[in-house]
C-alpha cells in the first residue's frame, strides 16, 4: 500500500526581482481609513449629574434631633464673577460663616480646599446646595460643578463608609456626591 | 514596484514609490484604532450649540432630551419654543413660570415611562434613568433660562438631570 510521491520540478520563474502586489493592501488600507475617520469620536460628550429641590412627604427632624445630631450645611452662591460659600450649622440660628471667592480657576481651587478640609474633617457633609444669579452663564455653572464633583490633582480620594450609598451615576471619587440646584422652586 | 514605460523616444521606467504612503497609512490606522470608541452616544448637534467644557469622566447615556441653543428650546426633538434676544421666551409659551408646551411634552414623556416602569418592575429590571433628564444647553446660556426649563419639569415631575458637557480629556 506504499505510496510514492514524487517532487514536482519547480518551473523556473521569470527571471528579475520578486514583487509583492500592495495595490489591494492599498484599497483596503483606504477603505479602512474612512471608515474609521469617520467613525472616529473627537469630541466626547460627557454629563454632570445633579438635582433639584423636590417636596418630600418626610416629616422634618425635630429640634431634639437636630440638637442630638449637629450638621453642617453647605450653600454655594454663583455670581458673574465670585463663588460665596456660605456654611451654616442646622442646630443654630446664628449667622453663616462667609468666604467669597473668585470665579476663576485659581479662586475655584482655594474654595475646592476650604471644601475638602471641611470634609475630611467632617465626612457626613455629602450635600451642596448651589444657588445661581439669573445671569450667570451655563459654562461658569459648570465649572463650579466641576469643583465641587473633580478633585483637583493632588487631592485623594476621601474614604466613605463601606455602606455609603452614592447616588446613582455619580463617581465614588467625587468631593460631593449630592449636588442640588437650589433655587429651582415653584 | 513595477514600472511604467514612458512614452515618447524616452528609454526610462517611470515608478510610483508607494511605500511612504503605506506607511502613513499604517500609522494612522494605528492611530485610529487605538483611539477608536464605541462608548459614548453621540449628542445630535445642533445650530447655535456650543456644549461648555469639563472634567468630568462619565460618558453620556440615552434619555429624555432637552436642548438650549442660542435661539430656540427643542423638548424631545419635537417641540421647539424660540428664543427672544433678550435671552427670554415669548410671554405667550410661559405657564406659571414654566414652559407651557415643554410642560405638555415632558407630561407625555413622564407617562410613558410610568408606564416602562411598570413593565420593567414585572420583568425586574433597573430603571433608575427614567425619572432624569438631560439637558444640552449652549454654553453661553444664561441660568434664568436653565432655571425656567428646570421648573417645567418639576412641574412635570422630572428632578434628576443629567447636564451635557463636552470632556477636556477622551477617556
Amino acid at each position: 500500500m506504499s505510496r510514492k510521491f514524487k517532487l514536482k520540478k519547480r518551473s523556473k520563474g521569470p527571471e528579475g526581482p520578486v514583487e509583492i502586489n500592495v495595490t489591494p493592501m492599498i484599497d483596503m488600507f483606504s477603505v479602512l481609513n474612512s471608515f474609521l475617520l469617520m467613525a472616529a469620536v473627537f469630541s466626547a460628550s460627557g454629563l454632570v449629574r445633579v438635582e433639584i429641590p423636590f417636596l418630600s412627604s418626610k416629616p422634618p427632624p425635630t429640634q431634639e434631633e437636630v440638637d442630638k445630631n449637629p450638621q453642617k450645611v453647605l450653600t454655594v452662591v454663583v455670581d458673574l464673577d465670585s463663588v460665596i460659600l456660605d456654611v451654616s450649622q442646622t442646630n443654630t440660628s446664628q449667622n453663616p460663616q462667609k468666604d467669597k471667592f473668585d470665579l476663576n480657576p485659581s479662586g475655584l481651587d482655594k474654595l475646592q480646599g476650604k471644601i475638602y478640609e471641611m470634609r475630611m474633617a467632617d465626612k457626613r457633609i455629602d450635600k451642596v446646595t448651589i444657588m445661581t444669579e439669573l445671569d450667570v452663564p451655563y459654562e461658569k455653572l459648570v465649572m463650579v460643578l466641576d469643583t465641587l464633583r473633580i478633585l483637583a490633582p493632588g487631592r485623594p480620594p476621601i474614604p466613605l463608609a463601606a455602606d455609603y450609598k452614592v447616588p446613582y451615576g455619580v463617581d465614588r471619587n467625587a468631593l460631593i456626591p449630592k449636588i442640588i440646584l437650589g433655587n429651582i422652586i415653584l | 514596484m513595477a514600472g511604467v514605460e514612458l512614452g515618447g523616444d524616452s528609454k526610462g521606467k517611470f515608478s510610483l514609490n508607494l511605500y511612504p504612503m503605506i506607511d502613513i497609512f499604517s500609522i494612522l490606522i494605528c492611530f485610529l484604532l487605538m483611539n477608536f470608541s464605541t462608548q459614548g452616544e453621540s449628542v445630535e448637534t445642533r445650530k447655535g450649540l456650543e456644549l461648555p467644557r469639563s472634567e468630568v469622566r462619565m460618558s453620556l447615556d440615552t434619555a429624555a432630551s432637552v436642548s438650549i441653543t442660542q435661539t430656540e428650546i427643542v423638548v424631545q426633538s419635537s417641540i421647539t419654543i424660540p428664543i427672544l434676544p433678550t435671552g427670554d421666551v415669548p410671554e405667550s409659551e410661559l405657564l406659571q413660570g414654566g414652559l407651557r408646551r415643554a410642560y405638555e411634552e415632558l407630561t407625555k414623556v413622564k407617562k410613558n415611562n410610568e408606564t416602562l416602569k411598570n413593565r420593567n418592575q414585572a420583568m425586574n429590571l433597573s430603571d433608575k434613568e427614567l425619572d432624569t433628564l438631560t439637558l444640552e444647553a449652549d454654553k453661553k446660556t444664561q441660568f434664568k433660562l436653565i432655571k425656567r426649563v428646570m421648573l417645567t419639569a418639576q412641574q412635570a415631575e422630572f428632578i434628576s438631570w443629567k447636564l451635557a458637557v463636552e470632556k477636556n480629556s477622551l477617556d
